[in-house]
């Protein structure tokens, strides 16, 4: 089995053309890789888009770059990130969801007051996929409290879990955001694609891939030293 | 109101009254004596019989009746000869709603009764309070909720001293119960039993209402929803370790040499890079301590590694000390389960935590914003060696010390009263004392409390489980209180937070 994870792209965070261009063609590159290695499915750890309603121009692009993958009968998992999930309009996650581009992680329902995310079974590699979306200020934190263990660990196979959410271990010095602990994460699983922290982190079988490339503040500069990241 | 007796001797330092027959008190109990203009309160320390009556007599009637030679009472039980002496014990006097440590003595003959819970009126719920129990009277219980001002309470520090299992960590967790309901006060606590929190099915702080907002738990192993215990070793001083392993003054020269050099490095570097102008001899047995405290190992590629889950130098955990300083400032009880980790891994990390506390309010001192931060207080439980020999090194003697200023206090937990340096225990503002057999313990607590305890020696000896005397340069008598159990107190559930997921 092969899959690339990727997370943070935050296309459409830069209004520069020149950074906006430079954006676009690592965003292509980096599928083209993914062709290129035959992975079986691509998972993005949200923060796909920079916010829930991009700009169309962008849309158009991704749809083009992904639709190749699509047709070679790959998979992409998403999961929201911080920034391009809405709690009360819709993102442009959910169009490309419902044009069946991509594939949504972390729906699911509560039974006896606990939430049970939907898993889904990768066709190909027969991967276990589930996880958490974001929500605005890392409120999905509370989901993770009630999240059910039990009924996750019934699932055997090759198991991933997806989320958008920091890990308070591994915040570094100057990085303020509040995450939950390695120990929120349901355990059992063979790895858990990690985004929200913009850097490559390997910590156990924690993966946080780090953003593609980004025109967005901060991350330019450290993001300048790095190649293309794909994971797989 | 039922007279229990009448003041018949004494002067301003004791009272003795006649005991009406059958009033029955006992030792501990609290009376009152309401005298024309001044009201007193006065403690039961000890009971005589009171006997107008020849000595020889006395014997014959006793061996009469134990003898059976004449098996009839001598005499009769309202003999007005025969009574019981009370020794009173004023502990304050009541003038036109002022109190005040006795400066008078009431009327001869004043009539002596029982307290109320109306006669400790005078006793003001302070702001922001911190409840340690019922008042009490001897054995019985009054209805009247004894607090005191946080502030005063934990900025110049409190020592919970007794025996074992008298109900210390009851009487804390009470009162960070309390704490919880106001969020006023920011607590750091170093739990070793792992009994506060409230694993499982237990009752502890976590079924607190406000436990969402107010509680921190760090663990090696906690439940989902808290945190992870991770301390990477770049942010350790020094200082940290100062009182927690012992250290030659050629150790602590070397630790220092290190640190400047590396900054925060210093421990990877002191343990896999020799340096020209330390005697290997220091290094090699500096090495095997500091090695043994953070379990630390050299890879066959000669870097260093911990085996131990908590700390570690790849920067996991680097911002923890920061994060726990930060809620202990925004009111936060912070609890680190010490249960699964040595006492000295507990004890460095609270080190660590509380020097970037001090650091911050030394800083808000500076600035003239100290007022406006929240009290610290840091419970230290049955670490007798840090409050010992070396208490001057480290951050816990610095507390001990100056810590008041800085609005930051120490709240020992022991059985070992005994081992506090004097210096150390005059400092403790409030000394709650509970029950404890060893007279050693006992004396060093009566010698070192604010108020004059030498008349509560038998009656410490003899405290239950949950009584306790509050001795406190913020009180004006030793307060005999009784703190209910903890699972009484957190009888009501706690609220489910609605949570909306989709
Ligand atoms: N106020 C009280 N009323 C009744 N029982 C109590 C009270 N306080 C404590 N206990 C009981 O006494 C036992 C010991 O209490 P606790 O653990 O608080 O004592 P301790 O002084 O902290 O002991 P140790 O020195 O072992 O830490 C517990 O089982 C507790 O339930
Ligand atoms: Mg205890
Ligand atoms: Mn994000």
């Amino acid at each position: 089995m092969k899959f690339a994870h990727m997370a943070d792209i935050h296309l459409g965070a830069t209004s520069d053309p020149k950074l906006k261009e430079l954006e676009m063609n690592t965003f292509r590159k980096a599928f083209e890789i993914c062709i290129e290695e035959d992975v079986d499915f691509i998972l993005i750890s949200g923060d796909l888009f920079h916010v829930n309603i991009p700009d169309l121009s962008i849309v158009k692009e991704v749809v083009k770059i992904m639709k190749k993958v699509i047709e070679n009968k790959r998979k992409i998992y998403v999961v929201y990130g911080s920034h391009d999930y809405s709690p009360n309009a819709v993102s442009i996650i959910d169009i490309l969801e419902e044009a069946g581009i991509i594939v949504r992680i972390g729906r699911g329902k509560i039974e006896k007051g606990l939430f049970r995310p939907e898993v889904i079974v990768d066709e190909r590699s027969n991967a276990i996929i589930t996880g958490i979306s974001a929500r605005k200020l890392s409120l999905e934190r509370e989901v993770f409290k009630i999240l059910d263990r039990e009924y996750l660990s019934s699932f055997k196979g090759y198991k991933i879990f997806m989320f958008h959410t920091a890990i308070d271990e591994l915040k570094r010095k100057g990085e303020y955001y509040e995450g939950i602990s390695s120990t929120d994460l349901p355990s059992g699983f063979d790895y858990y694609a990690g985004g929200h922290i913009h850097r490559r982190i390997e910590y156990g079988r924690i993966f946080y891939p780090g953003p593609l490339f980004t025109g967005w503040g901060v991350d330019l500069e450290n993001t300048a030293k790095e190649k293309e990241e794909v994971f797989i | 109101m039922t007279i229990v007796g009448s003041i018949v001797e004494g002067n301003s330092k004791y009272l003795i009254m006649r005991e009406r027959k059958g009033a029955d008190l006992e030792l501990g109990e609290l009376v009152v004596i309401d005298d024309e203009k001044r009201k007193y309160i006065c403690m039961v320390y000890n009971i005589e019989y009171g006997v107008l009556l020849e000595q020889g007599r006395l014997y014959t009637s006793a061996g009469t009746i134990i003898e059976k030679t004449n098996p009839k009472l001598e005499f009769p039980n309202d003999d007005l000869r025969i009574f019981r002496k009370i020794y009173l014990k004023p502990l304050i006097e009541i003038h036109n709603g002022k109190y005040r440590s006795p400066i008078s003595i009431p009327k001869l003959f004043s009539n002596v009764r029982r307290v109320e819970k109306e006669d400790l009126s005078f006793i003001k719920e302070p702001d922001t309070k911190v409840f340690l129990g019922k008042i009490r009277s001897g054995g019985r219980i009054l209805d009247f909720d004894y607090y005191m001002n946080g502030e005063e309470m934990i900025s110049h520090h409190t020592i919970i001293a007794a025996q074992t299992g008298r109900g210390k960590s009851n009487l804390v967790k009470v009162m960070l119960w309390e704490i919880m309901n106001h969020g006023k006060f920011g607590i750091l606590l170093l739990d070793i039993h792992n009994e506060y929190f409230g694993i499982g099915n237990n009752k502890g702080l976590k079924d607190h209402p406000n436990a969402d907002r107010y509680l921190l738990y760090y663990s090696k192993t906690p439940p989902p929803g808290h945190k992870k215990l991770k301390v990477s070793l770049t942010t350790i001083d020094p200082e940290d370790l100062f009182g927690i392993i012992e250290l030659t003054e050629a150790q602590r020269e070397a630790i220092s040499v290190y640190r400047r050099q590396y900054k925060e490095e210093w421990i990877k570097e002191l343990m896999c890079k020799d340096l020209s102008n330390i005697a290997q001899s220091t290094l090699r047995s500096l090495r095997r301590k500091i090695g043994n405290l953070f379990r630390i190992r050299i890879s066959d590629s000669g870097e260093p590694y911990c085996e131990d889950e908590i700390f570690n130098f790849e920067k996991i955990g680097e911002k923890t000390i920061f994060d726990i300083a930060n809620a202990l400032e925004n009111g936060k009880i912070v609890i680190i389960d010490g249960s699964s980790i040595p006492d000295e891994t507990g004890l460095v990390i609270m080190s660590a935590i509380m020097r970037e506390v001090f650091r911050r309010y030394e800083n808000y001192k500076d600035q003239g914003i100290l007022k406006d931060k929240l009290q610290i207080g840091v419970v230290l439980e049955e670490a007798p060696r840090i409050l010992g020999e070396l208490y001057d090194k480290n951050i816990f003697g610095r507390i001990a010390r100056e810590g008041r200023k800085f609005k930051i206090g120490l709240i020992a937990v022991t059985q070992m009263a005994s081992v506090i340096p004097d210096e150390i225990l005059a400092n403790i503002g409030t000394k709650i004392i509970m029950g404890n057999e060893m007279k050693k313990e006992r004396l060093k607590l009566i010698e070192n409390s604010p108020q004059d305890l030498s008349d509560y020696d038998y009656i410490i000896a003899g405290l239950e489980k949950g009584e306790s005397i509050v001795s406190s340069i913020f009180t004006k008598f030793p307060v005999p209180i009784y703190t209910p159990l903890f699972d009484d107190i957190a009888k009501s559930e706690k609220e489910k937070s609605e949570i909306v997921v989709f």
